[in-house]
């Protein structure tokens, strides 16, 4: 049997000029008629970054130097992150009309979905930008890896988007249910805080695979290493995403435009 | 030279009702197991199409009859590819261009304008060839200064009017019509007939569902007859015509 997914999937990157224009369209259309428009999106970014980046290094006693850069490149991460999770789960259902009335690949509501969250966090980067210039966040060999990371979340943006995006047309629950169990990762993934700071405790830091996919984009942001064990996770969970969902979407790919 | 070949196609609708589209009805089937768990692993499905079998050649005007609920609009997106059979072969030969209910596959907060180039877009052409299709697109379409406003301040006629103008401002291989005579003031109604006729000189197949069998003796040359999902009659216009209107 031919893979589908494959097959569907380039099919669809060479009609970029579709999904990249769908997703630009998507993120003016969310600002329309107010006066700043998508720089709303830096702007708020910003103003949570400043705000609750001052107030915490108070309330954990921390070096304004040390902990405000850390802080705004695992928000800005953590943005992208959840952005994706909560985001693909009504990928399809937001874009029913031309599912049921076009014969598209379907690859190009997956990679409009995903060119969307990055081009919204290239856009919030621009504050980290700022923040590493104003705190002097050193650039080393490890900053050279951000690229390497990039591709890796792309790979699974894209994989995450057709399982959850799938999963989502289907049972209408998905939705409320990702978005609940974020808001926990949120609290229990070291955005905030640092894993140092659970003592001892912070061993068990590793059974979280947001974790390591945190790690992944924000040490490289601030110039230090990546550690192996992170990497491997990183690396085995994409490989699981990507594997399952293939499957999925050889096997359901017809079957959406029922769902939506 | 077989343009559309359909070979015992059939094509099932899944029905989710409140049950079937939540995860309780799974859960709830997983931990009462026994009867339950069994009624609910098969979804209830509607056979819409049953054991088509077509083949339609280039010169091919096809009118699809049947009364509502028959299978003309199903049997047309299973052709445009929107829908993938259950069973049975579909082929055709290019890409067909639908023109099926103009307010779907429309942002209805973009302008006008914007929906001009996505469609295009979708349809594989690039930004510049669109910007070469734009003013006649806008001129067809009679929509004045409406074409910088979003979709959404547009009367049904008025989207109409757009949509027909993106579909037929190409030149289609295979044409899959339902119903497009609908809307429209009678001025663009005339209009829309002379494009068609216009069109048809280009397309190798048309296929038209209609109820209105003076469109039917204008554009077509063969008739299909459906009804509940299966074929009844088919054959030259003159012969099966008269026995269904």
């Amino acid at each position: 049997m031919k893979n589908k997914a494959l097959e569907d999937s380039i099919l669809s990157i060479e009609k970029w000029r579709v999904w990249l224009y769908l997703a630009w369209h998507g993120i003016r259309s969310r600002y329309q008629r107010t006066v700043l428009g998508p720089i709303w999106l830096v702007l708020s970014m910003a103003v949570t970054i400043a705000g609750v980046g001052t107030v915490w290094s108070f309330l954990f006693k921390m070096e304004l130097k040390g902990f405000f850069p850390y802080f705004a490149a695992g928000m800005i991460s953590w943005n992208l992150l959840t952005a994706i999770v909560t985001g693909s789960t009504d990928m399809f259902i937001k874009h029913a009309g031309m599912i049921k009335s076009t014969a598209t690949p379907k690859f190009i509501y997956i990679y409009t979905f995903v060119s969307e969250q990055f081009i919204i966090f290239f856009h919030n980067m621009t504050i980290y930008l700022v923040v590493a210039i104003i705190f002097q966040v050193k650039v080393t060999i490890y900053t050279f890896l951000f690229p390497v990371v990039l591709v890796i979340f792309f790979l699974n943006a894209v994989g995450i988007a057709v399982l959850l995006g799938i999963l989502g047309a289907r049972f209408r629950d998905v939705t409320p249910i990702i978005s609940s169990i974020m808001t926990l990762v949120f609290f229990i993934t070291p955005v905030m805080w640092k894993p140092a700071q659970l003592g001892a405790r912070s061993a068990y830091m590793i059974l979280n695979p947001f974790y390591s996919y945190i790690v992944m984009i924000r040490n490289p942001l601030l110039g230090a290493p990546i550690p192996l064990i992170n990497f491997i996770i990183v690396a085995l969970c994409t490989m699981a995403i990507l594997g399952i969902a293939a499957y999925f979407f050889n096997k359901y790919r017809s079957r959406i435009v029922y769902w939506v | 030279m077989t343009v559309i070949n359909l070979k015992n196609a059939s094509l099932d609708f899944p029905v989710y009702d409140k049950e079937c589209f939540s995860m309780r009805g799974k859960i709830l089937s997983l931990t009462m197991g026994g009867i339950i768990r069994k009624n609910n692993k098969n979804v209830r499905v509607v056979r819409a199409l049953d054991n088509i079998t077509l083949s339609f050649k280039e010169g091919d005007r096809v009118g699809l009859i049947g009364h509502n609920g028959a299978g003309k609009t199903t049997l047309l997106k299973l052709m445009a590819g929107i829908y993938t059979q259950t069973e049975g072969e579909v082929y055709t030969s290019c890409i067909p261009t639908p023109l099926f209910d103009y307010s779907l596959g429309m942002d209805v907060d973009a302008t006008g304008y914007q929906n001009i180039i996505l469609s295009g877009l979708l349809r594989g052409h690039t930004r510049k060839e669109i910007d070469k299709m734009l003013p006649d697109i806008i001129d067809f379409s009679d929509l004045g200064e409406y074409i910088s406003m979003p979709l959404r301040t547009y009367s049904a006629g008025m989207t109409t009017r757009l949509g027909f103008s993106i579909s037929t401002m190409l030149d289609p291989e295979i044409l899959l019509i339902d119903e497009v005579f609908g809307a429209g003031d009678k001025n663009f109604f005339t209009k829309a007939r002379n494009r068609m006729k216009e069109l048809l000189g280009k397309a190798k197949v048309l296929v038209l569902a209609t109820h209105s069998s003076d469109l039917m003796k204008q554009f077509c040359n063969k008739v299909v007859v459906l009804n509940k999902g299966s074929i009844i009659d088919q054959g030259d216009i003159e012969n099966i015509l008269p026995k269904y209107m």
